[in-house]
């Protein structure tokens, strides 16, 4: 048999297994954290964007689709429930610090979530006509794990509101730098 | 690490049977996360630390996690294509003016604090914003 031939049914045979996905998905996502130690952790170069666009484009290159990758990725995505839970864990260790000012945090983590909800539904509505890109917009805010959960809650596209949580943060770690230097900008 | 293990499922798995029976509109692992931390205040004592460390290492790779569910936008190409100049207005847009009213708030909340003497204000009074 020809060797080309032999490597295609080794493809074939190996790419709907689990482990296809599972390998893929922590190989590019090390890549993408190299990458982002090369450029010494600039907020641009984010290794979960990375990860994701180099599976996107190895799938579309390869005619691999999602349903193929995801039978090895759910076993990684199953990981975001009991992670979700862990969360608990930083936030009980930090009371101390929410402590001195848990009312502003409060107060300011409050307004800030309503007025993202709000004007993301806004600003999709009033520029385009789909509502499900609207309600994927609504919970970006929140940290990822939790506002995938939440845009399958409320009819949103899942895979579109994980992009836009870690797009928003990455925005948010660039303008907060420039909100911080001149430090009455508001 | 396996007890740890255990008390994270069993907080997520407690959270979705809760959020069945009431049908609330909370997602079961918020819901979980929510019991994992009312049963860390109510233990007085340090944190256990086998639980601290497994959350760790969860926690450290949490950006891995999402990327199986990202990579899932592939399907939505066509969506993203149609509609890519809201949801670039929706994301720049919502994204600046809500960390500008939490700044604002957070830097308000701070001053008046000041004047009485108050607590000194957080640097960043964010939420935990994506990544």
């Amino acid at each position: 048999m020809h060797i080309t031939q032999i490597m295609h049914n080794v493809w074939t045979q190996i790419t709907p297994t689990p482990l296809f996905g599972v390998t893929l998905t922590v190989l590019s996502y090390a890549i993408g954290l190299a990458i982002q130690r090369a450029c010494r952790g600039a907020a641009v170069v984010n290794p979960v964007l990375i990860s994701i666009l180099l599976i996107a484009c190895i799938l579309k290159a390869t005619g691999t689709s999602y349903q193929t990758y995801f039978a090895g990725g759910q076993f990684i995505h199953f990981l975001l429930g009991p992670a979700t839970v862990a969360l608990a864990v930083p936030v009980v260790e930090n009371l101390e610090h929410l402590k001195r000012s848990w009312l502003g945090v409060v107060l300011a983590v409050t307004t800030g979530s309503l007025v993202s909800i709000t004007s993301g539904i806004a600003l999709v509505e009033l520029c385009g006509e789909s509502r499900q890109v609207a309600l994927s917009m609504a919970p970006k805010a929140v940290t990822s794990p939790i506002a995938i959960e939440v845009a399958q809650t409320v009819g949103g596209i899942p895979a579109l509101t994980a992009v836009l949580a870690i797009s928003s943060g990455i925005l948010v770690a660039m303008f907060i730098q420039r909100l911080r230097v001149p430090p009455r900008l508001v | 690490m396996l007890n740890a293990f255990s008390i994270l499922l069993g907080c997520e798995i407690g959270g979705e049977i809760l959020r069945r029976i009431y049908s609330l509109p909370l997602p079961g692992p918020v819901i979980g996360m929510c019991f994992l931390a009312l049963f860390l205040l109510r233990k007085h004592s340090a944190l256990p630390h086998s639980l601290v460390s497994t959350a760790g290492v969860l926690l450290k790779y949490l950006g891995l996690l999402f990327v199986p569910a990202g990579v899932g936008v592939i399907a939505n190409l066509s969506l993203i294509g149609a509609e890519w100049f809201p949801i670039l207005v929706g994301l720049v847009g919502s994204t600046i003016l809500s960390v500008l009213a939490s700044s604002y708030v957070m830097r308000w909340f701070a001053s008046r604090n000041q004047d009485s003497g108050g607590a000194k204000p957080l640097l960043n009074g964010n939420k935990m914003h994506g990544t």
